[in-house]
């Protein structure tokens, strides 16, 4: 375009409108003719040009004064408002078009006819500057007060003369108007309106305000100070908008053109600004459609299934899986296609034109069009299978920091179904092998459980204490190795006092089944295939690498609240600790904290809930402000199908539960037990074979204390009473374990043991703990034992400390829902008795009954015997420990003797 | 048709105010410029504004041309000070009315307090000089100073400032109007025609940017010529 001919004459050829006239310049090979836009560039350099035509001069020269003139503001429209046209021009203005004409013209062209195309051109150009057509700018739009007729006003001006209540408080809002000639530049106007403060609906465009003189009337019905009050209100608005100061600075602030990156401010800015003091916009109807992403999670290729296996999951969330994320706008009910996504991408202006209708789009809207599709060029649409099942949870999927709503394919949607429905659905059969009639909701434990390690995932059992967890899991055990599920051994991890526990429950219920403790100096994994094996938080932090190395089918957490922090050493090398699926057990309310939540669902499956700080982030902080119910509620639906957690007071479980159930505690002893027990035999033991029948029985019911003593605590046994209480005996750690989950239930205990010397150790290991106590004894008298079971029945405390002989009788501790044996008392029925302080008619809540067995010891061995021979027991044990001193040197020996566990 | 007419602002006493005391706004500022230039005695100046702040001074009334105030209202030596403005003379309020008018925003800026340095640049322009120079101001006082200003006339100069920054509707009643005379002017202004359009607006804008350019044109022919290719790309960018 650089090249135009300007030697040789050039020929303005004027059309209507203006803007469309046209220049031809001839050069000595050709002539070429050009629109004003493109003109108009050469013809304001020509001057420069020594070597012009006259006619380019003339021309150029034109162009210059019609610039002048421009600038100078010397436009207005035409008759039929359809052109912008130079004028109305000054004498000065006069002056120069004469001058100029004069001095261009030239024998062929006299100075009349040079003047025509003078003026000619001036129009041509100042039409052209003027960017939009004049005929846009009418008053077309909806909603506008029609044109009154020179009549109508006079009509109004006499119904005003008396007319006295004008408005004069006003408030502004703006209306959008997009004619399609400023669409087509991606542009549109704004028109500030001015309403009645308490009318909202009585509004005029405040040029209307402004363009009524004082003498003319006020047809609007808008008093003259309404326009200074409009006036503040219109810069108030400018004050949260800048853009708006243009109006501001117009004599009549009718109305303001928007380019392009005006309107994104507007659309970015300016809105939000805008409402917050109480300005509204108003758009054309249609303009402003609006765009609801819609998203769908689907699988996009399965690692081809076995033949025969059952269609749903393992394959669904193997590690071939891949789902496809596909994002995209809708406009009303229907999705853009793939060019209209690209067009909306590509697009520069907030101006589109889309299914033949104009739209103003938010940038942001653009932007995420853009971003998908950037995303689906890189590939990377593709999504994890946790990101996959958790957008098909709660049917929303964040991108690009906002939630959209996203819907799932039907193979994904059938999977999401059968995860949501897992703890529902009927009841499997029992797992053969279980030898122990699992309860309905029992067995509904192991039917859930099944259902989510079979798709891979991992769950969080998270019933109430005393509702079976282990035996449910026994069951899982059992069941994924009928159902050939299972290619390794299932590893437990629990807290050190449980060890006891699991091995004899296992014992019990799955008789036959391999359980081996990873536990003390001599651990080892040499040819675990399958079975249990048994390890504590603490080996399994230590040695994590032995752990590590086996190909686990099944972890399971017990008492998972020990990896709740998940920066802990205990819980990241867990999470090294690979396996097929992981179960999380847990019998405190997890649910109530969310980032200890996070932290064992997200062991059980990882990634499902997000980075931390992400979780934090979408779910957890916004929830605990508490401002979005629906995002509680989205989050509920996202964990409900990972957490199972019943409680004793659940219709459907209270009547399947005993009045009562009692448990053994089975704990071992510590070294220092051990070296206590082991002496104290040794030395007893030779006393007593040399003793006479008066000395002898003295000594054996010292042995028997003694011992007693020394299972529940070295410092009991050498009664230091101030001496060091944590990690000196496996019944402290059971009973912080124990104590850790009723009271985070709510619930309350009591707390039997049948020494006062033990009861203060307990007292104050518990004080220590910051867990309030009240502590009855034989030697508390009667105002204050009163006292005591009333505060314990008003809830003053949750842990009543008992000796047991003071526990018997006359005390109704019915509030309790726990009660703990720290020791034997070798009379059933003094236990028993104790018990029922707890458990009495009427009493509507179950009790639980824990009793704590140091394993191979003489507590052991006298439970034993208490279970299995009833009958004799209580014939021998009737009399309480003397009838023990009757026993001969070889049954005492066997009865006293420490048997080491079972490695 | 009396345009100054109206009831006199008046400003409640200021109290005891510790610490500088500052005008905050630009015209408060200037104010105090123009008092300062009317001192004989400079050193004046630290006890006028200490006597401005310290709330001796009584209410201050301004009226059409003047501000006056008592000191030490109620005792013995009380005195009445006062400040004569020059009021504008009529042409000159005609043109500072018509640049007023020109922009919507001039009088919505005054309704909110603030008072835009282009209105008052455009007036000045068009021989309409709102702020008063040194030689706009005259006190008078009851003292028996022998030059004015005297300190308690200063403290009022420095107090009118304060009053000044929050409303400049009082800078305009001291130079002759009221708001309401002034607002009745804009109204019915007859060489206030209706405004340009927006386009008008924005083409007279390009113009000058083309205008510009042209003056700097390079004279080629536009044969292989980079400025030239240049040039026609940053007129046409205008267009």
């Amino acid at each position: 375009m650089s090249f135009v001919p300007l030697q040789g004459p050039a020929t303005l050829h004027l059309a209507d409108p203006p803007r469309d006239s046209e220049i031809e310049f001839t050069g000595p090979q050709r002539s070429l003719r050009m629109p004003m836009r493109g003109a108009i560039p050469v013809l304001t350099r020509a001057m420069r040009t020594a070597d012009a035509h006259a006619s380019v001069s003339l021309l150029g020269a034109g162009t210059l004064l019609a610039m002048k003139l421009v600038a100078a503001g010397r436009l207005h429209r035409d008759a039929g408002d359809t052109a912008w046209l130079v004028g109305p021009l000054g004498p000065e203005d006069e002056d120069r078009v004469r001058t100029l004409a004069e001095a261009r013209a030239k024998p062929e062209l006299d100075a009349g006819r040079a003047e025509e195309i003078l003026r000619g051109l001036l129009d041509a150009v100042a039409d052209t500057m003027t960017r939009q057509p004049a005929a846009a700018s009418q008053r077309t739009w909806v909603g506008a007060a029609p044109q009154r007729t020179a009549t109508e006003r006079l009509a109004d001006r006499a119904a005003e003369a008396d007319a006295t209540d004008l408005v004069t408080e006003v408030f502004v809002s703006l209306r959008i108007e997009a004619p399609e000639e400023l669409l087509l530049g991606g542009q549109v106007s704004v028109v500030p309106q001015v309403h009645e403060l308490d009318a909202a609906t009585h509004v005029v465009d405040a040029s209307e305000l402004w363009l009524t003189a004082s003498d003319q009337g006020h047809g609007h019905g808008f008093a003259r100070t309404a326009k200074v009050s409009a006036g503040v209100a219109l810069r108030r608005a400018a004050g949260a908008w800048p853009v708006l100061d243009r109006l501001l600075r117009r004599q009549v602030p009718d109305r303001l053109v928007l380019d392009s990156d005006e309107l994104a401010d507007l659309l970015e800015q300016g809105l939000g600004a805008l409402a917050a003091i109480g300005v509204d916009v108003y758009w054309p109807r249609g303009l402003r459609q609006e765009f609801v992403p819609q998203a769908r999670v689907e699988v996009s290729s399965t690692a081809p299934r076995d033949a025969g296996e059952e269609p749903l999951m393992t394959g669904l969330f193997g590690p071939d899986a891949l789902f496809s994320f596909d994002w995209r706008l809708a406009l009303g009910p229907d999705p853009l296609t793939d060019q209209e996504m690209a067009a909306l991408a590509e697009a520069t202006s907030p101006v589109i034109k889309l299914r033949d209708n104009w739209m103003v789009i938010d940038p942001a809207t653009a932007r995420r069009a853009r971003t998908a599709i950037g995303r689906e060029r890189r590939g990377s649409n593709r999504i994890k299978p946790v990101d996959a099942l958790r957008a098909a949870l709660t049917g929303t999927v964040e991108v690009d920091g906002a939630p959209v709503e996203v819907h799932a394919g039907a193979t994904l949607e059938r999977f999401r179904d059968r995860i949501v429905d897992a703890s529902t659905v009927s009841p499997m059969p029992p797992p053969p092998g279980l030898a122990a009639t699992l309860r309905e909701y029992q067995l509904r434990g192991v039917t859930w459980l099944a259902e989510l390690t079979g798709a891979g995932l991992g769950a969080c059992l998270a019933d109430d204490m005393g509702l079976g967890k282990t035996v449910t899991l026994i069951g899982l055990h059992l069941h994924r190795r009928d159902r050939a599920l299972a290619t390794g051994p299932t590893l437990v991890v629990c807290p050190a006092s449980l060890l006891g526990n699991w091995e004899q429950e296992i014992r019990r219920f799955a008789p036959g089944v391999p359980v081996r403790r990873f536990h003390g100096a001599r651990r080892d994994l040499a040819g675990v295939s399958d079975g249990f094996v048994l390890t504590t938080y603490q080996t399994m932090r230590a040695d994590h690498a032995s752990l590590g190395a086996v190909s686990w089918d099944l972890v399971v957490a017990d008492e998972a609240q020990h990896i709740k922090n998940p920066n802990s050493s205990t819980a990241r090398n867990l999470r090294l600790v690979d396996s097929r699926c992981r179960v999380a057990l847990t019998g405190t309310p997890v649910e109530n904290n969310l980032t200890e939540l996070w932290a064992i669902l997200d062991w059980a499956t990882p990634g499902l809930l997000g980075s931390r700080n992400a979780f934090r982030k979408a779910w957890a902080a916004p929830i605990e402000s508490g401002v979005d119910p629906a995002l509680a509620r989205r989050f509920a639906q996202l964990v409900e199908p990972f957490l199972l957690r019943r409680r004793k007071s659940d219709p459907g479980i209270a009547p399947e539960l005993p009045a009562k159930t009692e448990t053994d505690q089975v704990v071992g002893l510590t070294q220092e037990q051990v070296v206590l027990y082991e002496s104290l035999v040794r030395t007893s033991m030779e006393r007593i074979e040399s003793a006479d029948e008066d000395a002898r029985r003295g000594l054996v019911l010292a042995l028997l204390t003694g011992l007693k003593q020394i299972c529940n605590h070295p410092a009991h046994y050498l009664r230091q009473e101030n001496g060091r209480i944590k990690g000196r005996s496996a019944k402290i750690d059971l009973l912080d374990e124990l104590l850790g989950t009723i009271l985070a239930e709510g619930g309350t205990v009591l707390l039997f043991t049948q020494y006062v010397a033990m009861a203060r150790l307990l007292e104050r290991h518990l004080a220590d703990a910051g867990i309030p106590t009240l502590f009855l004894h034989g030697g508390t008298p009667v105002p204050a034992r009163e006292r005591m079971v009333a505060d314990f029945q008003d809830g003053g405390a949750p842990v009543f400390l008992l000796s047991l002989k003071a526990g018997g009788t006359g005390l109704n501790l019915t509030r309790a829902d726990h009660v703990i044996h720290v020791d034997r008392w070798w009379n059933p029925a003094v236990e028993d008795q104790a018990t029922d302080r707890a458990h009495r008619i009427g009493q509507t809540r179950a009790v639980q009954v824990h009793r704590f067995v140091t394993e191979g010891t003489i507590e052991q061995k006298i439970g034993d015997l208490l279970t299995r021979k009833r009958g004799l027991a209580d014939a021998v044990l009737g009399a309480g420990e003397t009838a023990l001193t009757e026993l001969s040197n070889a049954e005492l020996r066997d009865l006293v003797t420490l048997r080491t566990p079972h490695g | 048709m009396d345009r100054s007419g109206g009831d006199p602002l008046v400003y409640p006493r200021v109290g005891r105010v510790r610490g500088a005391a500052r005008s905050t706004s630009w015209w408060g500022t200037a104010w105090v410029r123009s008092c300062e230039e009317t001192v004989y005695e400079p050193s004046d100046l630290i006890p006028g504004r200490a006597l401005a702040r310290s709330g001796r001074l009584g209410p201050v009334m301004v009226l059409a041309g003047m501000a006056s105030a008592v000191l030490d209202a109620g005792s013995p030596t009380a005195l009445i000070v006062q400040v004569r403005v020059e009021r504008m003379t009529d042409p000159a309020w005609a043109g500072f009315v018509t640049e007023l008018g020109r922009e919507a925003g001039h009088v919505a800026a005054l309704e909110s307090g603030d008072l835009p340095t282009a209105l008052v640049e455009a007036a000045d322009a068009s021989g309409a000089e709102l702020l008063p120079g040194p030689g706009d101001i005259e006190t008078a006082c009851e003292c028996d100073a022998w030059a004015q200003p005297c300190i308690h006339a200063l403290g009022l100069l420095y107090q009118l400032a304060w009053h000044l920054d929050g409303d400049p509707y009082a800078l305009m009643l001291l130079r002759g109007r009221t708001r309401d005379a002034l607002l009745e002017a804009v109204e019915s202004d007859p060489s206030a025609a209706p405004g340009l359009d927006e386009e008008a607006d924005d083409a007279a804008r390009r113009a000058r940017e083309i205008l510009g350019l042209a003056d700097e044109a390079p004279a080629g022919h536009g044969l292989a010529d980079a400025s030239v290719a240049a040039y026609d790309e940053a007129v046409s960018r205008l267009l």
